[in-house]
């Protein structure tokens, strides 16, 4: 039987590793004139206003900027478990990624400046019965 | 450029109102403003209005006019969040002031479709779909930064909550004007919704509407002498200035915003007698006040625990009970701020009066991000 590939909630947000060593990468941009890092890629520097951006991967380790626990269920097309901790990351290069939710861990257990890492996570199955994957972070 | 004054405002209740649909609603607004102005529909020359999620065709400002009166004058629609109410303010200042006309009015209205979390429509569809585009979340985000940054508690916010009712309960068109004794206990131990905010940190999003009329200054003089003008000192709006925390706190667009208003206004954060300032949610208040500087950073816990933001303290924030009691009804919140500022600048804020308020300030923020600043004085 054919293998169904996993494919990403959302193109260009991220690379979907081909093998089972190969990690992950968030794409974002950076800007060749000032060098601020955007997150999703743009197609201009919003620090510059110019069209000089190239596209790039991200840091995979980070830490938690900020986060909440979510204790009500969002409305469809969400689907998950209640509660669930999200927020966003800061990379070293300076971008805030976001918004993202966190796994690997109880909701209650992420903290500001926790040392978080990205990874992908099922979200669900589109009608064909590909997996959709869904960026996360979890503690390092 | 020509002065410009506030003439007269009016609301319709905030509240829930099924039975009445959105030209009910801002009918009634524009009705009672141009009542307390003395003037007539036959005499504005132009309208600018403010609705978020209100369905309407073709547009809230048309759906309002059709229920007072078709005098063909110009109707500009203003969709900006939370800022819609300032920013039709701010185009009837430029208008007003640029010699374009002399009496306009400016309508806010909304009647909240559904309960529970809205999803803003604009955002991704992958935050959609993982559940973080839920409407309010980004002031978590804020708080736990804040409680983070100046080590303070939620204690603070189910403060602010407690004040916010207390100043509602004198509030005749509040919604939650019932629960004047809230207790900290009460406020910490309702629902959690997203820490750290709790169901009575956060405001309630209902039906509501807000109205007033702008006139040039000379013109007020001369053809409405015996009313009490309130002067417009500046009406300013921004967007979010490029910063790598934009949308999340600090904001650094509020105090970029009323650095400009206190220049225009000529004054500083310090001739502020009373403040309508974002309290979409209870720590909201906080963030704003200060990057209003009507504080120091970090420095609002200290001015809740001295009651210095209550009516009869030193800075009254909110005195209507805020976006909190008052309630969140999205296109008509800005202008119902602005008719709290003129009623105390006026002296005509009842049990809420703030003992000699001649300068006030309304600051709104919005999905935008936006925010608008205007500073009120007699």
């Amino acid at each position: 039987m054919v293998q169904k590939p996993p494919v990403p909630i959302e193109e260009g947000l991220f690379t979907v590793p081909s093998a089972p060593a190969e990690k992950p990468r968030l794409i974002g941009s950076k800007c060749r004139d000032c060098g601020e890092v955007f997150f999703p890629k743009t197609v201009m520097c919003r620090k510059c206003f110019t069209e000089t951006t190239d596209a790039v991967f991200l840091s995979t380790r980070g830490k938690v900027y900020t986060y909440t626990v979510v204790r009500r269920p969002p409305p469809p097309p969400w689907q998950g478990v209640i509660p669930f901790a999200a927020g966003y990351v800061a990379l070293p290069e300076g971008v805030l990624v976001g918004r993202v939710v966190f796994t690997g861990c109880e909701p209650e257990a992420i903290h500001i400046d926790m040392d978080v890492e990205f990874v992908l996570e099922k979200w669900g199955e589109d009608e064909a019965g590909h997996d959709i994957l869904a960026p996360r972070f979890r503690p390092v | 450029m020509r002065e410009v004054v506030v003439l007269g405002v009016g609301m319709h209740e905030f509240g829930r109102f099924r039975d009445k649909t959105p030209s009910d609603l801002g009918r009634v607004a524009v009705t009672r403003a141009l009542s307390d102005a003395g003037v007539g529909w036959g005499d504005i020359q132009a309208l600018y209005a403010a609705g978020f999620q209100t369905p309407a065709m073709p547009s809230i400002g048309h759906l309002v006019v059709s229920g007072v009166g078709l005098s063909g004058i110009p109707v500009v629609n203003c969709e900006n969040a939370c800022g819609g109410g300032l920013t039709a303010l701010s185009l009837a200042y430029q208008a007003i002031a640029g010699g374009f006309y002399d009496t306009v009015l400016c309508v806010g209205v909304e009647q909240q479709p559904k309960r529970g979390f809205l999803t803003f429509t604009r955002m991704p569809d992958w935050w959609i779909k993982t559940g973080v585009a839920i409407s309010g979340i980004i002031y978590a985000w804020d708080a736990q930064r804040y409680m983070n940054e100046y080590e303070v508690t939620s204690d603070l916010f189910a403060k602010i909550s407690v004040k916010s009712h207390k100043h509602a309960s004198l509030t005749p068109y509040a919604h939650y004007r019932h629960q004047g004794n809230l207790t900290v206990a009460e406020v910490l131990n309702s629902d959690m919704v997203f820490d750290p905010l709790t169901l009575l940190m956060l405001s309630p999003i209902n039906d509501g509407a807000s109205a007033a009329i702008v006139c040039a200054r000379e013109v007020a003089t001369k053809k409405y002498p015996d009313k009490k003008p309130v002067t417009v000192a500046s009406v300013v709006l921004r967007s979010a200035h490029y910063d790598r925390h934009t949308l999340l706190f600090p904001h650094g667009m509020v105090s970029r915003a009323a650095k400009e208003a206190y220049e225009k206004a000529g004054i500083g954060p310090e001739d502020i007698d009373v403040a309508e300032v974002q309290d979409a949610c209870a720590s909201g208040e906080a963030i704003s006040a200060e990057e209003l500087g009507l504080c120091q950073p970090g420095e609002y816990k200290r001015l809740m625990d001295e009651g210095a933001t209550q009516i009869g303290g030193r800075i009254p924030i909110n005195t209507d009970g805020g976006y909190l009691s008052r309630g969140c009804a999205i296109g008509a919140i800005g202008l119902a701020g602005m008719a709290e500022i003129v009623w105390q600048l006026r002296g005509e804020a009842g049990p809420r009066q703030v003992a000699g308020a001649k300068v006030g300030l309304v600051e709104t923020e919005g999905d935008g991000p936006v925010c608008s600043v205007a500073i009120l004085k007699t």
